[in-house]
């Protein structure tokens, strides 16, 4: 684990060579990220290294770029210069067709916005997840159905709601809903963008240690975003944004 | 796949509303494209019918389209008529099977009046190539009777009985509001009955009043050269002192034993020696005619052409407007995994299953109105359609299902172009 935020990103040269020991979830090299039309990166990120299993505190103001950060990542934008490697395989250089299936298959997103489809059941939409990866299918143990239903019973939604349309639940349980979503099928990892933002206390503490179970149950890394400095505790690494 | 299906579904389903008016445009430009289409058909065929069951028209020698015009459609002046001696003697013929001679030029409320025989019942025949029918009545026996065809009966409000004015002089096909022009005079004195009405023919007869040739013949007893004799009145209970046969015709048709001598009869017209006359067949005049009227028939397909290329556009725009509707369900399905093929499956699936509900709604909305409003139109109008695809239909509506099908890469393109989390962000 080495993070370091990139104050200059002309500073090629201290860039320490890449030596594995275990499989690297997330391996990240003087990323660059500018949105059309603006002159300051939104992301320049000098260095970070996820190992699998490790799990990391991102935070920083609002509008440094974190929901931008973990975009990158999951390979929903990409950046215009530096390396972004996923378990090995560089993000920038795969097919769209290849990094399209290895975000089915291994990678758990909460959005910040929940990005729940509205039309769809709750349960419809947590098993989205494994619709378009066989693997991810195959990992959901005995059943994609019944691994669904454990989900939302341990994150406490009560199952009469599972047959409700997503665009019935109030916004907490729309989070909840988004959570087992991102944790269907044994993610390698899992990027969630405050996913806490919407509830109270009790219920922000109690989805926070259930999603930390559950990645530690199937062994993912976790990239979790959060303004709360409370939950940092409970995590071995964090990095801190800057503004920018 | 089946998950695509599924979530097609279940999204589809979400935006019924809008998918059913995109729908409704498809049927509606559909059967707009295949009414057209068939109607410019039946026209063509409608007027190669007007000569159903005629081996030759015989006239004067002159020009071959005013005989056509004169005999088939009872338009037009004549320039030259024919004498009843040689009606006469061509009837005479052994090849002749049938003939029926035609003396035209009173009208009435602007409809032309044809002075024939009963033959002329017997022997021509509707649109559809049925012999003429009559929904009321019977054919004139008598003098001063009249048969009218359904056009002039329904426009004018007669039935049998009723009795009518002839005006002689020349027909003029475009005022039917029953005034009558300067140039012509009326036959005051000898009024018609009306016995009987023809039964919707979609053919010229429809605008036509059918009388016998002696009553035509009683009507100018006392008439020479478009005007009454000065001094000279014949009252109408004293005609049948007179000789009644015609003065002159001015076309006669004929039915052959055996259409094969139609040639060479109509060389032996040609040559014969005495009055000049000529035989035409009516099939190729009646081409000719059509190709005279090509224009028409061009503007129908292009209105056809325009048509589709308005549903086509239509149809793009409606799923392009879904795709703004949709960017943000598209980009959710991406980010949960959805690759671009599954997303272009998604789209074209439903762009597929759209335009063929669409089509085939249109489709069955033509036949059905073949079969219930053709009856209607054609008695009203002389329009309608034939009932049951033909190839060349399919042919287009196989064009518009691929367009349609193409028409949803269009929306697959762009979201497989624009960035996921481009898609993500909510547009406030
Ligand atoms: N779609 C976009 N187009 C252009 N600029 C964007 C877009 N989304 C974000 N930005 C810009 O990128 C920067 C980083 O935004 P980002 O959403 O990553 O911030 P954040 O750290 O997640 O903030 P918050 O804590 O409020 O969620 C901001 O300055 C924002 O204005
Ligand atoms: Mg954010």
């Amino acid at each position: 684990m080495a993070i370091s935020p990139a104050p200059l990103p002309a500073d090629r040269s201290s860039v320490a060579p890449y030596h594995p020991a275990t499989e690297t979830a997330v391996l990240i090299r003087n990323l660059r990220f500018c949105w059309p039309g603006c002159l300051v990166p939104a992301v320049n990120l000098r260095s970070l290294e996820l190992a699998a299993g490790e799990h990391l505190f991102l935070h920083g103001e609002s509008g440094a770029g974190k929901t931008t950060l973990l975009n990158l990542i999951g390979g929903l934008l990409l950046a215009q210069a530096g390396e972004l490697q996923l378990f090995g395989q560089s993000l920038t250089h795969l097919p769209t067709s290849t990094r399209d299936a290895l975000r089915a298959d291994r990678l758990g997103f909460v959005f910040q916005q929940f990005n729940l489809l509205p039309y769809l059941s709750v349960l419809d939409n947590v098993l989205l997840a494994s619709r378009f990866s066989a693997s991810r299918h195959a990992r959901c143990i005995p059943t994609p159905r019944s691994e669904a239903q454990r989900l939302l019973d341990t994150l406490e939604l009560p199952p009469s709601l599972a047959a409700r349309r997503a665009c019935e639940l109030s916004v907490g349980q729309q989070q909840r809903v988004a959570a087992a979503r991102a944790l269907l099928g044994r993610p390698s990892l899992i990027l969630a963008d405050e996913p806490t933002s919407s509830l109270d206390a009790r219920n922000a503490a109690q989805l926070f240690r259930l999603l930390l179970d559950e990645a530690g149950r199937c062994g993912a890394a976790v990239i979790l975003v959060s303004h709360d400095p409370g939950l940092a505790a409970g995590f071995t690494h964090h990095l801190k944004l800057p503004s920018a | 796949m089946r998950a695509i299906l599924d979530l097609a579904l279940a999204s589809a389903w979400n935006r019924r509303t809008s998918l059913a008016l995109a729908c409704l445009s498809i049927t509606l430009a559909t059967a707009l494209v295949l009414a057209v289409g068939r109607m410019g058909e039946s026209a063509r065929r409608d007027l190669s019918r007007t000569s159903a069951g005629v081996d030759l028209v015989v006239g004067p020698r002159g020009g071959t389209l005013p005989l056509l015009l004169r005999a088939l459609f009872h338009m037009g002046e004549a320039t030259a008529t024919m004498q009843w001696e040689s009606h006469v003697k061509l009837a005479r013929d052994p090849r002749v099977a049938w003939s029926v001679p035609l003396a035209l030029g009173d009208t009435h409320g602007g409809y032309p009046v044809i002075g024939t025989t009963a033959a002329y019942f017997q022997h021509m025949r509707n649109a559809d190539g049925a012999p003429l029918a009559l929904s009321a009545g019977r054919p004139f026996a008598g003098l001063f009777e009249a048969v009218i065809g359904a056009e002039v009966a329904r426009r004018l409000g007669y039935q049998t009985g009723t009795s009518l004015i002839l005006s002689h002089g020349s027909s003029l096909p475009d005022t039917h509001d029953g005034h009558d022009d300067q140039r012509t005079s009326t036959h005051q004195d000898k009024p018609f009955r009306v016995v009987g009405v023809l039964a919707p023919a979609a053919s010229p007869v429809d605008r036509s009043v059918l009388i016998g040739l002696d009553s035509l013949t009683a009507l100018h007893l006392d008439w020479q050269g478009g005007v009454p004799i000065p001094g000279l009145h014949i009252p109408a209970e004293q005609v049948g002192k007179f000789d009644l046969r015609p003065r002159s015709l001015d076309a006669v048709l004929i039915g052959l034993h055996q259409r094969t001598d139609a040639l060479r009869l109509q060389r032996q017209i040609a040559e014969a020696p005495g009055e000049a006359l000529m035989a035409i067949l009516p099939g190729p005049g009646l081409d000719s005619l059509w190709q005279l009227l090509g224009q028409i028939e061009r503007t129908l397909k292009a209105l056809g052409g325009l048509v589709t290329l308005v549903s086509l556009t239509g149809l793009v725009a409606v799923i392009l407007a879904g795709l703004g509707e949709r960017r943000r369900e598209l980009a959710i399905l991406r980010a949960v995994g959805a690759g671009v093929r599954h997303v272009v499956a998604l789209l074209m699936v439903e762009a597929f299953a759209l335009t063929i509900t669409g089509l085939l709604a249109g489709l069955a909305l033509v036949e059905a109105g073949g079969l219930l409003l053709t009856p209607w139109l054609r008695l009203h109008y002389g329009l309608g359609w034939h009932v049951g695809p033909r190839g060349h239909e399919i042919a287009l509506l196989a064009l518009l299902l691929a367009a349609g099908s193409l028409a949803g890469l269009i929306p697959a393109w762009r979201a497989a172009r624009l960035s996921i989390a481009d898609g993500l962000t909510p547009r406030l």
